[in-house]
């Protein structure tokens, strides 16, 4: 019989002592051998776990440390293994490590101790494999679990037979690629506590850290994560200075959606000048989303583009033979003012185009502007030529 | 009476009940009023005497016997494809083993090794589980009762005969012409005359008295190669469970057992006959029969009322679960749900090997993906055996072939949910509801159309199974490794498909004729954010007057509904999120943009909209908002003159 016991709140306090080098088990191939680390710096900070009683969180002590080189930072935190709700379970003192953007990396174990599962079995070196993929698993339902829900879950994993066509019964909560099986809370303790609030915090803390030649090395040589981190702080800071801006400038034919998305903000976040040209220069870009995305920015823009932005563009639109493009500029310079005429000449370009479909969207848009005598001969020999398709 | 003479005799149509004078009694033969000559009944509000008329006929295209959910399946597709339908239940509510009165869930390919993912069905038995997310998020069984009844009683081309039992069949030959029934709440004998039957009562008491071919029992391994029949034939059927819910009543509350209680003997018991979690019903509370399973039904019901009292004398009071202190039942079934009973004969037998080597078959028109799973012979009164023996458990799904849902030897006779043609093996997996309901949409869908081309569903399997099976597929139906290929639908001659934002997927695969990701391959798009568009282009103007399109709704989650709200990674309990609940279709006629149709609180994954034939050279979908979402999710696109 399980019985369900009050959880008390742990205080997590990382102890200095605990931190003997050369002295962890070597337990499979995430071992857990020799941290070659030194302590950088302590940071107290609050944090809050799904399965402490209070709702205030606890004080924990987060260890930054870097390697003999100064150059590889970490952040480790110490925390207990499980909040067991029957008592019954081992507790020991893990170790949990994550970067410098607060993902989590690794974990390790005070010298001689080890996992437990259910019925007292010790972890082994397969479930220690397990538990780190799932301590890297952000893509789970372990957000939305209560631990109340994931109490009692041992004697339910312990049952194989999920195809039960009469009962409620034994229906996994979790993929068992999800957790360790016999191991669900400590799984549960361990998740939340590598993947709850302590990543905003390190962020927050190596934003603290980062000058901006440190962010633009990140945009220059970082991983999509770095550049991601990067253009955060980029924007949030308001750094348009020419050294930023021509970082920027290099990413703009990437294929990542996020840093695309975040190129248009940081664009969208400066001033109507720097965001038109910002534009036009996404505009000519590799990439053909990141055109799009800079079309629909200026459409959903409260900026006003200038009569010369519209000829920019019109005259980089009159070579293209993307549909949407087209579609998407013709939307755009038909949504604001009256079409120029150094828009509208270059568009009745694009009636010669190959692709009907662009032909046909520049004819009907056309058809609403005021033309030149010439103009209106080309529209009206194409409406000759095509009215199969009007 | 003869059967034949009766129907001769029975008026046409409809005649409502009512009084038949006494002056008209005698001179009448004693059919018009039924088998009832005797009564003396004195209307005082009239100062009349006379026999009541019991009795009416009543004509339709399509006849369902079930009001399971493979019948109301069955029905709603023979309606919505244009067939008079009549739905026949013998009891007073809808959903069968789903009911208030049985209470079993809703399982179909509910997971699949090894990730426990399910591969959903969709089609009508979605609908009916949305329906009941959108109506009934309290997860009330009496309330998904009538979820069920609105969901069968708003179809405008079906009728619903409630407490009414088809027990016989007109023949002409080999084809039925009417099915006798009597509905017990009004005492009347109903003839229900139809072009095509479709059985889905489970037991098939119509079928058998057409004659139509029926085996009961296990096969003999080689009679169909069979791995996990047993090496000689025998009468086993598995049994039907009685099911159970528990509440927690905050204080200790002892228990006394009824005095029909039967002593559970745990120390008998296989150790796979888990109790624990009991809170919803224990499945092994079940009886099966080695010979007529089906006369043994009343037998069997009382015992279970026992075993299901011993079972719970033994939580109780044994002391091995002190856990329960608190608990009570809270409801108790009386009604035991059944898994087996008569297998009828198609043309073509469904068995254990087509189901694990996942054989193709040309007329697929479902599938199935539960586990071998045999409850053992004998059920409760066979301890020393493990309740089921999950011979296998399955990947990915098994198709259904049409040749097995309907009758050998009964010209218009169909057949969907667990006595369809197939093993005792096959029907191990087959038999839970959500694959009973696929079949129900198929034979639904077969009969309707069997009544348009005046054609036996024989000839339909094999001169129009793709007329079908497209039919099927427009509908939401899924059927594996048969992607659509409508040649009436105008996106697949789209010159461009194109979306305003795309995060996964691409607007190009939404006339692939695949509406779901399958076989780890992509069908979708997805927006990258709200609002988003997909837009249709054509070179040459096309006249259209509907867009039908499937959106999201997660068939990688269940949405049944559970007696413990089971929710995880693979359940939900409400509506999904997913699913699309804004949008508008614009059409472009002659450069401009109009609005063809909108839809603000969308309910169903299948969203059609119909409008004035227009000439149009685009077509524009708008995603607007989904119920949680924060990006819309497309399957297909289809357009239509």
């Amino acid at each position: 019989m399980r019985r369900l016991m009050e959880i008390s709140a742990v205080m997590l306090t990382a102890v200095a002592g605990m931190l003997v080098m050369g002295h962890y088990p070597v337990l499979g191939r995430h071992a857990y051998a020799a941290d070659v680390t030194k302590i950088h710096k302590q940071h107290h900070v609050r944090l809050k776990h799904p399965g402490l009683k209070t709702t205030e969180g606890v004080d924990c002590l987060l260890l930054e440390t870097r390697d003999q080189t100064d150059l590889s930072q970490e952040y480790s935190l110490i925390v207990e293994s499980v909040f067991c709700a029957d008592h019954l379970c081992k507790i020991v003192k893990v170790r949990i490590f994550l970067d410098e953007l607060g993902r989590y990396t690794r974990f390790n174990l005070e010298p001689g101790t080890e996992l437990e599962k259910a019925e007292g079995k010790p972890f082994s070196a397969t479930d220690y494999d397990q538990l780190h993929c799932v301590l890297g698993d952000r893509n789970t339902t372990m957000w939305d679990l209560k631990y109340e829900e994931i109490a009692g879950y041992q004697d339910v994993v312990a049952q194989p037979d999920t195809d039960l066509d009469g009962m409620s019964g034994a229906t996994k909560l979790l993929d068992e690629s999800k957790y360790v099986v016999g191991a669900a809370w400590t799984c549960y303790t361990l998740w939340h506590w590598v993947n709850g609030g302590i990543g905003p915090v390190i962020r927050g803390k190596t934003a603290e850290a980062s000058n901006r030649r440190e962010l633009r090395a990140y945009l220059r040589d970082g991983s999509e994560a770095h550049k991601q981190f990067a253009l955060e702080q980029l924007i949030e800071r308001d750094a348009y200075d020419a050294e930023s801006l021509d970082a920027i400038n290099q990413l703009i034919s990437v294929d990542d959606l996020t840093l695309q998305k975040l190129l248009i903000k940081y664009a969208e976040h400066a001033t109507a000048d720097r965001y038109f040209s910002m534009i036009e220069l996404f505009f000519s870009s590799e990439n053909q989303k990141m055109r799009l995305r800079s079309l629909r920015s200026l459409l959903d823009s409260e900026h006003s583009p200038s009569a010369n932005v519209y000829a920019n563009l019109a005259k980089q639109i009159s070579r293209s033979v993307s549909y949407q493009e087209v579609a998407l500029f013709v939307d755009l310079a038909s949504s604001r003012e009256k079409m120029s005429s150094p828009v509208i000449s270059e568009l009745v370009k694009l009636l010669e185009s190959e692709n009907l479909l662009i032909a046909r969207r520049v004819y009907w848009a056309l058809c609403e502007c005021a033309l030149s005598g010439t103009e209106n001969a080309k529209l009206e020999a194409f409406r000759k030529r095509h009215s199969d398709i009007l | 009476m003869k059967r034949r003479d009766f129907f001769n005799k029975s008026a046409t149509g409809a005649i409502a009940a009512g009084l038949i004078p006494v002056s008209s009694q005698a001179a009448e033969p004693s059919s018009s009023s039924g088998e009832r000559t005797s009564d003396q009944w004195l209307q005082l509000g009239t100062g009349q005497m006379g026999l009541p008329d019991r009795k009416k006929t009543v004509d339709a295209d399509v006849a369902v016997l079930g009001g399971g959910l493979a019948g109301m399946c069955a029905a709603v597709a023979a309606a919505r494809n244009g067939a008079k339908t009549i739905l026949v239940q013998d009891r007073s509510v809808l959903g069968g083993n789903a009911s208030s009165e049985i209470r079993v869930h809703v399982n179909g390919v509910t997971h699949l090794r090894p990730k426990g993912i399910p591969e959903r069905e969709t089609g009508i038995i979605e609908e009916i589980l949305l329906h009941n997310r959108f109506h009934n998020a309290q997860e009330s069984y009496p309330v998904w009762d009538h979820v069920l009844y609105d969901f069968v009683t708003r179809e405008p081309n079906l009728d619903l005969m409630l407490n009414t039992q088809a027990i016989e069949a007109e023949m002409a030959g080999s084809t039925i012409v009417a099915a006798r029934c009597w509905q017990m709440t009004t005492e009347t004998k109903i003839t229900i005359r139809a072009k095509q039957f479709i059985d889905c009562s489970g037991d098939g008491l119509l079928a058998a008295t057409a004659g139509a071919l029926y085996r009961t029992g296990r096969e003999a391994s080689s009679e169909f190669d069979e791995r996990f029949a047993p090496k000689v034939a025998d009468g086993w059927q598995m049994g039907a469970s009685l099911l159970l819910s528990t509440k927690d009543m905050g204080k200790p509350m002892p228990y006394e057992p009824p005095s029909y209680v039967i002593k559970y003997e745990a120390e008998k018991s296989h150790p796979k006959r888990k109790i624990s979690p009991y809170e919803g019903g224990i499945w092994w509370i079940e009886l099966g029969s080695e010979f007529d399973i089906i006369a043994d039904q009343e037998k069997n019901r009382h015992k279970l009322m026992g075993y299901l009292h011993g079972v719970w004398d033994y939580i109780k009071n044994s002391g091995e679960y002190p856990e329960s202190a608190n608990h009570v039942l809270d409801w108790v079934g009386t009604l035991p749900g059944r898994r087996e009973s008569r297998r009828f004969i198609g043309d073509f037998v469904l068995s254990e090997k087509d189901l694990t080597e996942h054989r193709h078959f040309e007329d697929a028109v479902a599938y199935g993906g539960w586990s071998l799973d045999e409850h053992c012979p004998g059920g409760i009164e066979n301890l020393e055996d493990p309740p089921s023996y999950f011979h296998d458990h399955f990947s990915k799904v098994y198709e259904i072939p049409f040749r097995s849902l309907y009758s050998k030897n009964i010209s218009n006779l169909l057949f969907a949910g667990r006595n369809i043609s197939q093993t005792h093996i096959a029907l191990s997996s087959s038999r839970v509801m959500g694959t009973c309901s696929l079949m129900g949409q198929a034979a639904g869908t077969a009969a309707a159309l069997c009544v348009t081309k005046t054609i036996p569903p024989r000839e339909l399997a094999q001169q129009h199974i793709n007329e079908l099976q497209e039919r099927l597929l427009r509908d939401d139906a899924f059927i594996p490794n048969r992607p659509a290929n409508d040649d009436a639908d105008l996106a697949k001659t789209a010159s461009l498909i194109f979306a305003s934002s795309t995060i996964t997927g691409d607007a190009a695969l939404l006339n692939d004729g695949v509406s779901r990701d399958v076989d780890d391959q992509v069908h979708h798009w997805q927006s990258d954010g709200l609002p988003a568009e997909v837009q249709l282009e054509w070179e040459h103007p096309v006249s259209l007057s509907k867009v039908e399109i499937k959106c999201d709704t997660n068939v990688k989650r269940n949405i049944l509904m559970r007696k413990d709200s089971r929710v995880s990674e693979t359940f939900t309990n409400t509506v999904p999120e997913e699913l699309l609940k804004a949008l508008e279709v614009e059409a472009r006629v002659r450069g401009k943009w109009v609005s063809v149709g909108a839809e603000e609180k969308n309910r169903t994954r299948l969203i059609g909209f119909q409008f004035k034939p227009v000439e149009v050279t685009a077509i524009r979908i708008r995603a607007k908002e989904t119920y949680g979402c924060e990006n819309a999710k497309l399957f297909e696109v289809r357009c239509y003159a």
